[in-house]
């Protein structure tokens, strides 16, 4: 009875331990809704994964986010040859994996041929790659099919893995990809040390990186895959959370009046576009897309729909982005000249109904439907809503039969390049084949432009002709480039040196943070 | 004999449901929007690769054929790979569903004996303070949403008493104990490790009690009419003209005959609330087959979202045919 007793009493305090325990004051804690099922650097695109792979993988170069450039990592140098259809690159020696094997240039070759033999997720990036050649344990060339000037900003997405330990777990030829399920295999700042499905995943700090530690580095990472935005909000206002990754943002102004926490906005790499199919009647009439253009209250949309987070597009790029055109023309909101151009359309009273298909589920396309209902409903065109979500959406906008005439869609680039973020939206060859290209618009300009930039070596060369294909894709008025959508982030005060990086939407760069007392 | 045809005739009788079930959920989830080989091959495959991953799933094949495929596979228990992922449903619903189980049994234990209690309670204490309340529970259990029940209940006892955790089958950085059975309640008991057994039941009671609710209200009104009903029986009022005294008469003269009806209950009870399991899992972050079907429904992940409904409606069968069972064998009048 006795024994019952203590163990009663030992079972009680426990209990209420368990309600008075306090988090790892030197761990950070990051909540996203979206549970990432593998820790395979082959899916780094997607943005759950993306965010392991952020602190337990290491990549060739680094996309700086600052001066939005590339720079060295785990190669020290590398260099152009053969006319671009070349590029040499040399390792650091000093480089480590979690269980201690040294970076080799064949694991950089096992890598490469992993995510190409798999061809899923990032391998899209890497279609121009013909092979790696290695020529010493640090020294290898990359050769491509054809010299790409965007190659070297897909490399950021493409992670390094320790060959030696993936080769032990193949099973059946899988490459090791049941194993990495549940197990990392980077050379990242922070190694995978529980990982429970659904639940969260929690990193620690890897002693030996070869990056070296400063004394206030973070100790340990935990993500929490946390469905509900309303639990996420109300562990970030208890101090049980450090980062919420996606806020509601009409909550964010109930937000701002906490004073534990802080609100991190940045426009976005991606566009918020209200794209007009030009092969339906009477979109196929440019004066018709100019009228619609016209009549969208892009003011409005940045100060309601987005809360007075995010910008004015300007065109299909982010300002994110390089080869951003600054200069070209706005298009702004005037219900005169939106009526002068349905008139010069021959169609003086509208009379005409448009079907605009949306995600429904998104407030910010939610109010951006709203507002064009109102303002087209003003210029005598009745908007028929179609709500979805984005992969309804997205079949619809791959069929070229769909008999949907607008769509509230993203321009959202898989890549921190030009090319790469624009080409599936703009390029002929794309049309139905993705979906990206809603409108299904196309120019031959835009084409010849696209075709000479991506093989052009100078840069100076480059930046004109993407902001010339810029230019042309705006003069075409297939869309209305509405706004850089915003990329907002809450976090506990104590949260310091977050930073946005267009190269890695929506990944937390850790290794550079730190915690405050 | 007559009890292996009964159970005979019921087991044919469940089988045409599963086989009419998986038949409608095929066609149903067929007909959704979205393209699922584009939710495997990323936003950025090639057109070359879409095609490739639609013949490898069968997407390309008519859906008869696609039916009748799936069908051979359910009979080896092969059901096929998630289409995100790529991992075997299989794999996926064992590693998921000790979890779901371990909520919806301690749901249905809160159930079974609160709502009892909370019954016969109101019925020897008619218009009693316990009874407005069980009617008052009933009210809001049926009438709120229960995903809505469960954030006002997170922004009470955790955000406000502090007394309950946000969700999430344990706190971060307790490591969960080692997997035997998944069940972290039972694994804890295992390894006979008390204070991961208390923090996991820590984590367990609000999610737990929260998704027994409307079950809870409705076993609590049904247990009360049924006793009430009872009590006004000749054998009840011959007994206690006998001068039995009250809780021998109740507990068991009434008891025994009152619990037939909630017992039949408790079959369908236990499908809702593993259906509840979606929407209450996703609140409290719990991890189970709720979680697992969430993403695979935004994902137009088919083979998770066949998978998950094969399991709830087999969960649902079995435990509505055991019910039956257990009724037949109490009363043997029945057919």
């Amino acid at each position: 009875m006795k024994n019952l007793k203590i163990k009663l009493g030992a079972f009680i305090i426990s209990m209420a331990l368990t309600l008075t325990a306090s988090a790892n004051s030197n761990t950070i804690k990051i909540a996203h809704s979206e549970y990432a099922f593998s820790y395979d650097p082959v899916f780094c695109n997607w943005s759950d994964i993306g965010r392991i792979c952020a602190v337990a993988y290491d990549a060739l170069l680094k996309f700086e986010p600052t001066n939005k450039v590339l720079v060295p990592h785990l190669a020290k140098s590398y260099k152009k040859l053969d006319g671009g259809s070349k590029y040499r690159f040399i390792l650091n020696k000093n480089v480590t994996f979690h269980d201690g094997n040294k970076l080799k240039a064949q694991d950089v070759k096992y890598s490469f041929e992993r995510i190409m033999a798999i061809k899923d997720g990032v391998a899209n990036l890497i279609q121009d790659v013909r092979s790696i050649n290695v020529i010493d344990d640090h020294t290898f060339d990359i050769l491509l099919k054809r010299p790409t000037a965007a190659f070297l900003y897909s490399l950021p997405q493409i992670m390094i893995i320790n060959s030696k330990t993936a080769k032990k777990y193949e099973v059946d030829g899988d490459w090791a990809k049941k194993y990495l399920d549940d197990h990392d295999l980077g050379s990242g700042p922070y190694k995978l040390s529980l990982h429970l499905a659904e639940q969260r995943a929690e990193f620690k700090k890897y002693d030996n990186y070869w990056k070296g530690w400063r004394t206030d580095n973070i100790n340990g990472v935990t993500f929490l895959w946390i469905k509900d935005s309303a639990t996420q909000r109300l562990m970030l206002e208890k101090g049980d959370l450090d980062i919420m990754m996606e806020p509601v943002l009409s909550e964010l102004k109930d937000l701002k009046k906490n004073s534990n926490l802080q609100i991190h906005s940045t426009s976005s790499a991606v566009v918020f576009t209200i794209d007009f199919r030009v092969i339906r009647k009477p979109l196929d009439n440019i004066n018709v897309r100019k009228a619609l253009a016209h009549a969208i209250d892009y003011e409005y949309h940045l100060n309601v729909a987005l809360e007075g987070f995010g910008k004015r597009a300007k065109g299909p790029l982010s300002s994110q982005l390089m080869f951003f055109n600054d200069n070209l023309p706005l298009v702004d909101f005037d219900m005169k000249k939106a009526k002068q151009y349905l008139k010069e359309a021959g169609y003086p009273n509208g009379g005409f109904t448009l079907k605009v298909a949306y995600e429904s589920g998104q407030a910010e396309k939610q109010r951006a439907l709203e507002m064009i209902q109102q303002n087209w409903g003003l210029l005598g065109i009745k908007v028929e809503p179609v709500g979805t979500d984005w992969m309804g959406q997205d079949e619809m906008q791959k069929n070229k039969d769909s008999d949907i005439d607008v769509y509230l869609g993203y321009i959202w680039p898989a890549a921190a390049e030009t090319d790469i973020a624009l080409r599936t939206f703009y390029h002929s060859d794309y049309k139905g084949v993705f979906g990206d290209n809603a409108p299904f618009w196309s120019s031959d300009k835009v084409d010849q432009l696209f075709d000479s930039g991506i093989v052009e070596q100078n840069i100076n060369k480059r930046s004109e002709i993407y902001k010339n294909l810029q230019h042309e894709i705006v003069k075409g008025f297939s869309s209305a480039f509405v706004s850089e959508t915003p990329f907002v982030i809450v976090t506990n005060k104590r949260v310091v040196g977050y930073e946005y990086n267009p190269a890695h939407h929506q990944a937390i760069d850790v290794y550079n943070m730190t915690l405050s007392n | 004999m007559n009890f292996i045809i009964y159970i005979l005739k019921k087991l044919t009788y469940l089988t045409t449901v599963l086989i009419g079930i998986i038949i409608l959920m095929f066609i149903i989830v067929q007909s959704i929007p979205g393209d699922p080989a584009r939710a495997a091959a990323g936003p950025a495959a090639s057109k070359e690769r879409l095609i490739e991953i639609r013949k490898d799933l069968g997407l390309d094949l008519p859906v008869y054929i696609q039916v009748y495929r799936y069908f051979g596979r359910v009979i080896n228990l092969d059901l096929g790979k998630s289409i995100r992922t790529k991992k075997d449903v299989w794999d996926e619903l064992v590693l998921y569903l000790p979890a779901s189980i371990e909520l919806v049994v301690s749901a249905m234990f809160i159930n079974i004996f609160v709502g009892v209690l909370i019954g016969i309670y109101s019925a020897v204490k008619p218009r009693k303070i316990i009874d407005k309340l069980s009617n008052l529970i009933t009210i809001l259990g049926m009438g709120l949403p229960i995903f809505w029940v469960g954030i006002i209940s997170q922004l009470l006892f955790y955000n406000i008493l502090d007394i309950f955790p946000y969700g999430g089958r344990l706190p971060a950085g307790v490591n969960p104990p080692q997997h035997q059975t998944g069940s972290y309640i039972i694994d804890s008991l295992l390894m006979w490790d008390l204070g991961l057994l208390s923090i996991s039941l820590h984590h367990l009671i609000l999610p737990a009690f929260i998704m027994s609710l409307p079950e809870l209200a409705v076993t609590a009104r049904i247990m009360r009419n049924s006793i009430l009903n009872v009590l006004n029986k000749d054998y009840i009022i011959t007994a206690k003209a006998k001068g039995l005294n009250q809780s021998r008469i109740l507990f068991v003269h009434a008891l025994k005959n009152a619990m037939m009806v909630p017992i039949s209950l408790f079959g369908m009870q236990t499908g809702w609330i593993l259906g509840g399991t979606l929407l209450v899992e996703s609140v409290f972050s719990w991890g189970g087959l709720g979680s697992l079907a969430y993403n695979a429904i935004y994902k137009r992940d088919f083979p998770i979202i066949m998978g998950v409904t094969l399991v709830i409606s087999l969960c649902f069968v079995l435990t509505n045919f055991s019910v039956e069972i257990i009724h037949k064998y109490i009363d043997k009048r029945l057919t």
